[in-house]
């Protein structure tokens, strides 16, 4: 099966182009597969920005498309505008809100589809959530299914497996929920929906919050994220208007080898872990033998263009799980002991926080009593916040004594009191993040079977093995947590958890122009 | 066939002892308690060392590092030829290594440290290497080195090597320091002391073996 062959000349529409995981796609489709014939992306206006300009800003200057800016210098942009369409759409309203004289164009001439839209937060708003990751999803199956070629690929999440432990095998939910009760996913949504509708709920985001975690928690899943994407792949699978691919990537993280290693957007899950590992903390809440299930955002896009390929030729499964545990298994304690090597190696020629690199960090129970945990951290800080702030040696003082010292002492308090409210501000959000991403770190043991993709990769031909073989049985954890993931994360993630900004790359010049899509497509491009 | 030379990288390269690797190996453990532990364990290879009982004494050091992760030993191996080695080897030890190379020899150093920390000092000088290598089973170190163990009689380990490359032992150079290495020495056509110690120094007056004095 040559995915060179099956994707050039053809049209597909992707969904969640500005995400993490769609661009490095869309990247590695347009680095490997030059010949494909176009690239629609489903794209909201944001603000007074329209869809295009936010590609086109994407293009120019985001790191995913590092490697084709450099490859194509200055022919950059109009490479990019011969193959990307952009078209405005509202994923959730009918139609996904595509202009009809598109979605008729579209309709006649997609050849595949890949949704890889989301809300990827993991306690959002249910109802943002529902209409995100189920509404959304099941209008476009309907656009789908009007196609021509009604082939959908949509990106899910290992984790709708739940709060379950051990090996999760490739087959499509049943009628049941994770923790074994009865779920009927379109009453479902629908009680979600009346819940979050009623009384307080319907006035206060955090009320709806609350609810949809309680339900989510109810049905044996770890997060409002996890439940809805669930209810999304369990009201597709019973279509049969259309042929569609469901794919699972277990926890996403820094590219392995492009668009060049390291690479990282956003907070992923080993991000908060990582920057703990780096700063004083030394007890991770995490269980040692407990399976971690990382795999690279670059694996995860060849899995993608593996899954589409097989669509477009008619041999898909229904469910593509692309996680590391049923392959090449990492576990808890051995990434955390890697990223404490890490930081060693990062701190060789000293730093700024050298002094941590003798002291490893460890995998620690959530309800662990150790001297360094963060909440523990944060209590210290409030405290002393608290004491420095009421503390008033200077009204013991002779008169000239707090003259002399007194502004200096209120200069120290101020400086010292922001100082931990800082700290404090941080650990708070640590301790949230730390909280959040619990039941993937620390409550259940996954081990996530990735076998159909594994035998789209042996029906590769020997020639796109480098670019679309889903390898993760070739990659070394030491190597790559080491000398890839952990630069990534502390050069692409850790600003941001620190509260700071990642810059993209300067923009491209001359400047990319999308112009508004033409309705004529080269199939032999 | 080709020529070798075979320099013993204790002394002639360095003059670290192994064992202080392996204390530095140990002190490096995870938890903090566990440091402890392991500096004990290392530090009862030191009786053996200092009587002379060099693959004894490597066995029970390396033995130290019983259960720590392979990922810990080679990434700390790497730590410590940069911190210990790396930019602090002999003058001498090295112009003799870039004479082997003048020679056309085939350079093969010879040490009874770990894989782990000798390999980047081999490639560094585009050598080949006879060391110690751990056990590890399920990725920990078992505690066992395994067979060849690199001590002092490397005589037989160091014949095997040169049939299994072909390589004429009368017309290779071995370079050691200690009085241990005079078995080493003694398996080849061009023996040379290079900054021997006692022991050494003796056995090579005696046999004439030419000395290299350390600058």
């Amino acid at each position: 099966m040559s995915v060179v062959d099956t994707l050039s000349g053809k049209h597909v529409l992707l969904t969640g182009a500005t995400g993490f995981l769609a661009k490095v796609w869309l990247a590695q489709v347009l680095w490997h597969v030059p010949r494909i014939g176009r690239v629609t992306l489903l794209v909201r206006d944001k603000g007074k920005i329209s869809a295009a300009e936010r590609i086109a800003d994407i293009l120019g200057s985001s790191p995913a498309f590092r490697p084709l800016r450099e490859r194509h210098g200055k022919d950059w942009g109009r490479f990019a505008a011969e193959r990307i369409a952009v078209v405005r759409a509202e994923l959730s309203e009918p139609g996904c809100g595509i202009d009809p004289e598109e979605l008729d164009f579209l309709r006649h001439s997609v050849d595949l589809t890949v949704h890889s839209a989301g809300l990827t937060d993991f306690m959002p708003d249910p109802m943002a959530a529902l209409r995100a990751n189920v509404d959304a999803t099941l209008e476009l199956a309907s656009v789908v299914a009007s196609f021509d070629s009604p082939r959908l690929v949509h990106v899910s999440t290992c984790f709708v497996a739940g709060r379950v432990d051990g090996t999760i095998p490739e087959i499509l939910p049943g009628a049941m929920a994770p923790n074994g009760s009865p779920l009927d996913p379109k009453a479902e949504v629908e009680a979600l929906r009346a819940a979050c509708s009623e009384g307080n709920a319907a006035k206060r985001a955090r009320a709806r919050i609350d609810i949809g975690k309680e339900r989510a928690e109810a049905l044996g899943f770890p997060n409002i994220y996890t439940y809805t994407k669930s209810l999304a792949e369990r009201l597709l699978q019973h279509r049969a208007d259309l042929e569609f691919a469901i794919v699972r990537p277990s926890v996403v993280e820094c590219a392995w080898r492009f668009p060049f290693p390291g690479w990282n957007e956003g907070i992923n899950t080993a991000g908060p872990v990582s920057w703990l590992i780096a700063s004083p903390f030394r007890s991770l809440p995490s269980v040692e033998h407990h399976h971690f299930d990382v795999v690279p955002v670059d694996l995860i896009g060849r899995g993608l263009s593996l899954v589409g390929a097989a669509l477009i030729q008619g041999r898909a499964e229904k469910l593509y799980q692309l996680g590391s545990s049923g392959i090449n298994p990492m576990s808890f304690g051995r990434c955390i002991e890697l990223n404490g090597l890490a930081v060693r190696k990062d701190t060789r020629k000293g730093g700024k926080d050298a002094w941590l690199r003798h002291l490893d960090p460890v995998p620690a129970p959530v309800d662990d009593k150790a001297l360094f945990t963060v909440g523990r951290a944060r209590n210290a800080a409030d405290w002393l916040k608290k004491r420095i702030r009421s503390a008033r040696p200077e009204d013991e003082w002779s008169e000239p004594a707090r003259e002399m010292l007194g502004p200096l002492l209120d200069d120290l308090r101020s400086r010292m009191s922001t100082r931990l409210a800082d700290t404090s501000r941080q650990l708070r959000r640590i301790d949230a993040l730390l909280e959040l991403f619990q039941p993937f770190t620390h409550d259940h043991d996954w081990v996530f079977l990735s076998d159909h993709a594994l035998l789209l990769t042996e029906a590769l031909p020997e020639e796109e093995h480098a670019a679309f073989a889903f390898d993760i049985a070739d990659l070394d954890w030491r190597a790559y947590w080491i000398d890839v993931e952990y630069p990534g994360l502390k050069k692409w993630c850790f600003p941001l958890i620190s509260g700071g900004t990642v810059p993209d790359d300067p923009p491209h010049t001359p400047a990319v122009v999308l112009g508004a899509p033409t309705h004529t497509l080269s199939r032999t491009a | 066939m080709e020529s070798a030379a075979f320099v013993r990288v204790e002394g002639v390269l360095t003059g670290r002892p192994t064992l202080a690797s392996a204390a530095w190996l140990a002190a490096n453990a995870q938890l903090v308690r566990e440091r402890f532990t392991r500096l004990g364990a290392a530090a009862l290879a030191l009786p053996f060392a200092i009587s002379g009982g060099r693959t004894d004494a490597m066995k029970l050091g390396w033995a130290a590092l019983r259960g720590q992760t392979e990922d810990r030993i080679t990434v700390l191996g790497e730590e410590l030829f940069e911190a210990h080695f790396d930019g602090k080897l002999r003058e001498a030890g090295v112009e003799l290594v870039a004479q082997a190379r003048k020679r056309h020899d085939r350079v093969v150093l010879i040490s009874d440290n770990l894989a782990e920390v000798m390999q980047p000092l081999a490639d560094q000088l585009g050598a080949e290497l006879l060391c110690n290598r751990l056990e590890y089973r399920d990725g920990r170190a078992t505690g066992r080195l395994l067979d060849p163990v690199v001590g002092e009689n490397v005589g037989g380990m160091l014949k095997q090597w040169a049939r299994e490359h072909d390589v004429d032992l009368d017309t290779s150079a071995a370079y050691g320091s200690a009085e241990a290495d005079k078995l080493l020495l003694a398996q080849v056509g061009l023996p040379c002391a290079a900054h021997p110690d006692r022991g050494l120094r003796r056995v090579a007056r005696e046999l004439d073996w030419p000395i290299v004095e350390a600058r």
